[in-house]
């Protein structure tokens, strides 16, 4: 029996959306984005030493203005997505050398036997190669409409 | 509040994880447009110095465990191990000193966490 296809807009929560990261560093836009989860503040801490580390051996600016930081973690029982975006953009060493301005946080447990991370890390790489400069996920106001934007591009995938 | 031994197991078993996918998985990422260094010595060097401060009675403990079953520490889920999906006795799935205290299987013998939802 195969498994239901991971869908990206049901997993993200408006909640888990934020549109307005005030950060101009790197480790300042890791940390916004930790915050959002349901993580104490020790565990955020542990957390945050984890992505920096995944930083350290590789930067996950995958270009076009996108960053998809990601590691799996003890820390939570199930996969986690948290949404960021900046206003003009912060240098995450990306592989086209622009700055940052989209940053999708993904967290996954160790125990997943669906492999869901690697699923919606492909999902949301591929998403972002066929953004362009314009795309209403730069542009959105509400966490909600990014939602419907992320819906749309992900129909086309 | 975590106890502290805990938190380095656990910050040791998550660094663990990520050296071996980076070095498994480097492939899959790549290919998703990821750089991923082939030097992984700054892991290594962080690793090594959890390690030392891992008390070293717990981390013999924790080296043995992962010579037996690869994961010396499991989350808990829903009351049950994930090493070995044995339902922890009600007293120590409702413990409600769970990641204040080091914890170990009854069943398995693994290090017990508890991650949050």
């Amino acid at each position: 029996m195969g498994s239901a296809p991971i869908n990206l807009s049901s997993i993200l929560k408006p909640g888990q959306i934020s549109l307005n990261l005030k950060a101009q560093s790197r480790d300042g836009i890791l940390k916004e984005l930790v915050g959002q989860t349901s993580l104490n503040e020790k565990a955020q801490h542990m957390l945050l030493v984890n992505l920096k580390q995944r930083e350290e051996l590789g930067s996950t600016g995958i270009g076009k203005g996108v960053a998809i930081p990601h590691c799996r973690s003890l820390l939570l029982n199930s996969l986690s997505l948290i949404v960021g975006r900046s206003k003009n953009g912060v240098d995450f060493d990306a592989i086209d050398k622009k700055p940052s301005r989209l940053f999708f946080l993904i967290i996954a447990p160790p125990h997943d036997p669906q492999n869901q991370y690697l699923i919606v890390l492909g999902k949301i790489a591929q998403l972002a190669k066929g953004l362009t400069a314009n795309d209403a996920l730069f542009s959105a106001d509400t966490p909600e409409d990014f939602i419907l934007r992320m819906d749309e591009l992900e129909k086309k995938l | 509040m975590i106890h502290p031994q805990l938190e380095l197991l656990v910050t040791l078993h998550d660094l663990e994880l990520m050296i071996k996918e980076s070095t498994e998985e480097a492939n899959k990422q790549e290919a998703m447009g990821f750089k991923i260094e082939a030097s992984q010595e700054h892991l290594n060097k962080a690793l090594s110095e959890v390690e030392k401060q891992v008390d070293p009675e717990i981390l013999n403990r924790y080296k043995k465990l992962k010579q037996k079953y690869g994961r010396p520490v499991v989350p808990v889920i829903n009351g049950v191990c994930c090493g070995c999906y044995i339902m922890m006795p009600t007293s120590q799935a409702t413990n409600v000193k769970r990641n204040q205290t080091i914890t170990n299987c009854g069943n398995c013998g693994r290090f017990l966490y508890w991650p949050a939802v």
